[in-house]
């Protein structure tokens, strides 16, 4: 068979498709809408910022909220304002496969579900926090001596809204919300009784905000990012991370680069401080 | 483009609506083709579409990029190669539309369909690597070279992907029976 047999042959079948239209006005709609979400809102500011980077707390579905649980607010809410960068507030970093297997005790791959406000006034740094239920679909790792057996759903703490109710998200990582497939490196977390804050009781956190990876359709960098779709852009990832790793890859990358990940340099693989009483 | 008029009306911009005109008329000239290549890859009719339509989607919000490519058409190409492999990676855990039976009978298609089967067979006993080299090289007809790039192979491997697809095609009894004229 030579070349022109060969493609004589492919035509014969590509002459059997069904002949379909250009979705032309589709598409381009479509693409417009992702460009508008990726536009990003002018940072707020590191203090609006502080106020919440105490988010992205996990808590089990079997544990009751306390207060009051309103409605979220309007799905017509104006686009996110994304706040802050980096992670200097965090307890764990989180920006690398080291990170993860060093502390966390599972990666799941989850489901949001739901979402509920968790006040229905901001709080004093002027905003309001939000529950979002996720269903864990997939534990992708877990630490051969976890702390806890992992619940089969559990309500995240996450970003909420400022008090004129624009969605709040944290620079280059997911808000969390419903519809939305993510990757998360989850730790059983000692309570936290600091003097100027309310205490938080044990329970299961994101490592970090860069323990939170979209993943939309099995792929990482797919999906909702600070509240905006996206779709493994390379810009969109912050840099020197896991996601920015790992765009557009399955999980089949992400055990590997989990299995693989290199020892934590000279510190003790897992040092969380004793459980205490507040 | 006609269908577009509603859409540039909300242009503030008239780049904006010089790109999307650009981009309507790349669309439609290679909607087909693209179409076309996917079910070749090994995707049913409706799957193709909709890689096709995610393709140009990205197509559109990376459209600066692709229209300072060297070759359009071996760039989109290579979108599109990567939409099929993500789709095939997920596939162990994703569940996927399944319209149309994988195998149908000869004997239960019109003798319109069946050549078309038959080729179909035969692609199908290829390896992926070696499909992918002869649908780009002979269906989008792309050189051996702009071939290697899409692949991320060299030349030389093209050419032994090639060598190979093709004594396997020519040794297939689907295409046997096709070349004898049972089908045509």
């Amino acid at each position: 068979m030579n070349d022109e047999e060969a493609t004589r042959l492919l035509n014969r079948r590509a002459d059997d498709v069904p002949d379909v239209p250009a979705p032309v006005t589709e598409v381009i709609a479509t693409g417009r809408a992702v460009q508008r979400q990726n536009r990003r809102v002018t940072a707020l500011g590191v203090a609006l910022a502080a106020t919440v980077v105490g988010g992205l707390v996990v808590q089990q579905a079997t544990i009751g909220r306390t207060g009051p649980t309103p409605e979220v607010p309007s799905v017509a809410a104006p686009e996110p304002r994304v706040v802050g960068s980096g992670n200097a507030l965090e307890r764990w970093s989180s920006s690398t496969a080291s990170d993860w297997v060093r502390t966390s005790d599972y990666v799941v791959v989850a489901h949001a579900v739901s979402e509920q406000a968790l006040a229905d006034q901001p709080e004093s740094g002027g905003s309001i926090e939000r529950s979002v239920e996720l269903d864990i679909k997939k534990v992708v790792w877990t630490r051969s001596k976890p702390a806890q057996p992992l619940p089969s759903a559990v309500t995240v703490t996450a970003f909420g809204w400022t008090e004129d109710n624009v969605p709040l998200a944290w620079s280059g990582t997911p808000r969390i919300e419903p519809g939305h497939d993510y990757v998360i490196a989850l730790v059983w977390s000692p309570a936290q009784c600091s003097p100027n804050d309310p205490p938080e009781r044990t329970q299961w956190t994101p490592l970090g905000s860069h323990a939170v990876l979209p993943f939309d359709n099995a792929r990482v960098g797919y999906g909702e990012s600070e509240g905006r779709l996206v779709l493994g852009d390379a810009d969109q990832a912050s840099a020197g991370t896991l996601e920015e790793r790992l765009l557009d890859q399955s999980l089949t990358e992400l055990r590997d680069a989990l299995r693989d990940a290199p020892p934590p340099n000279g510190q003790e693989p897992r040092t969380l401080p004793p459980p205490s009483t507040c | 483009m006609g269908h577009l008029t509603h859409l540039k009306g909300r242009d503030a911009l008239g780049d904006a609506v010089s790109k999307d005109d650009e981009f309507a008329e790349y669309m439609t000239a290679r909607w087909r083709p693209m179409l076309h290549a996917a079910v070749l890859l090994g995707c049913g009719h409706s799957e193709a579409e909709d890689l096709v339509q995610v393709t140009f989607t990205r197509c559109y919000v990376k459209w600066d990029k692709v229209v300072r490519a060297d070759n359009r058409n071996a760039y989109v190409s290579r979108m599109l190669l990567n939409e099929f492999r993500a789709s095939r990676r997920r596939r162990w855990w994703q569940e996927r539309p399944t319209a149309e039976v994988p195998d149908p009978a000869v004997d239960d298609v019109a003798s319109a369909h069946a050549a078309s089967h038959a080729v179909d067979r035969a692609l199908r006993r290829l390896s992926q690597p070696l499909r992918e080299a002869v649908v780009l090289r002979y269906y989008s007809q792309l050189s051996e070279r702009e071939t290697a790039q899409v692949l991320g192979i060299a030349s030389g491997t093209v050419k032994s992907r090639l060598s190979r697809a093709l004594e396997q095609l020519s040794n297939d009894s689907h295409i046997k029976d096709l070349t004898n004229g049972r089908h045509s």
